[in-house]
């Protein structure tokens, strides 16, 4: 319940609507229940977070993703000496440069800070999916099983490591204000 | 023909619900009772979450006030939001009720218990 809270909090859930769910809570006593109530009460908070100052959430995003973009324009740019260097500074700044994407998704929309960077994010964790869903299949019909765990490997360093530094600074952002009544 | 007492945004029927909810618990009105008196009544099944963002939007439409009660420890020290339908809420529901009842007059099929 108290990982919840905070992850409800986090998104700006307002205090009477999550006064409500513990006491759903401590009526059923049902956690399918209570994962069912905390979620749709994320949903619906983000959702009319984000919509209610939509131009914040438009402005916040294509932000983010040109961004995105222009870093990794700028990685292929520089791609001999990027590959160069060596892999300790080059992981360290992918992930510094997440974090910082991340970071600033949630400083142009303050209202609804987590939630604008769950759907800033959203889009390449599903683009991820179905790359890496794609090369495991590949490997398996090669019948190549000795690359698999090496593939798992790299993908979780290079490419989810990142998208959950992204997710980070949403942790730490606190909302302006509360979106419920 | 338009009726001239005819809401400007007619209600859903889970609006409706949480209406006729709010009616029957005033003054005890906030979210768990109402998601209890709609489950047993309603017979249906609802989120908190979308309890409290219908009675947002009816807020916003003027046809429900909101005001904090108090907390209790089973809530974790947080305070209860007991909300109460105005006026216009009231005149909202009957207008409702009236356009679904003139609706269901004349229709063979719906008349009797069984289908």
């Amino acid at each position: 319940m108290n990982l919840l809270v905070w992850i409800m909090s986090r998104f700006s859930v307002s205090p009477e609507l999550i006064g409500d769910i513990a006491e759903d809570h401590a009526e059923h006593r049902s956690v399918p229940r209570l994962s069912h109530q905390s979620f749709v009460a994320i949903a619906t908070t983000a959702a009319r977070g984000l919509w209610r100052s939509r131009r914040l959430t438009l402005c916040a995003l294509e932000t983010g993703w040109v961004l995105c973009f222009l870093w990794s324009q700028l990685k292929i740019t520089l791609m001999p000496w990027w590959i160069d260097q060596p892999y300790q500074l080059t992981f360290s700044a992918n992930l510094v440069v997440a974090f910082l994407l991340g970071w600033v998704v949630t400083r142009l929309q303050d209202r609804q800070p987590a939630g604008a960077v769950l759907v800033f994010v959203l889009p390449m964790v599903l683009m991820q999916v179905a790359r890496d869903a794609y090369y495991l299949s590949s490997i398996l019909e090669a019948g190549k099983r000795g690359d698999l765990f090496r593939f798992l490997e790299i993908q979780l360093w290079f490419a989810w490591l990142p998208l959950i530094m992204m997710l980070t600074p949403a942790l730490f952002a606190r909302s302006q204000r509360f979106s419920n009544p | 023909m338009i009726d001239e007492e005819m809401p400007q945004a007619s209600l859903s029927d889970f609006e409706l619900l949480l209406l006729l909810a709010l009616i029957r618990l005033e003054p005890e009105a906030y979210g768990v009772p109402i998601a209890r008196e709609i489950e047993e009544r309603g017979k249906r099944t609802v989120a908190l979450g979308s309890i409290y963002a219908a009675l947002d939007r009816l807020e916003k439409r003027g046809l429900v006030r909101s005001e904090l009660g108090e907390a209790t420890q089973e809530r974790g020290g947080r305070a209860k939001r007991y909300f109460h339908i105005t006026a216009q809420g009231l005149r909202a529901t009957r207008a409702t009720r009236d356009s679904l009842i003139r609706m269901w007059q004349g229709i063979p099929a719906l008349e009797g218990g069984k289908a």
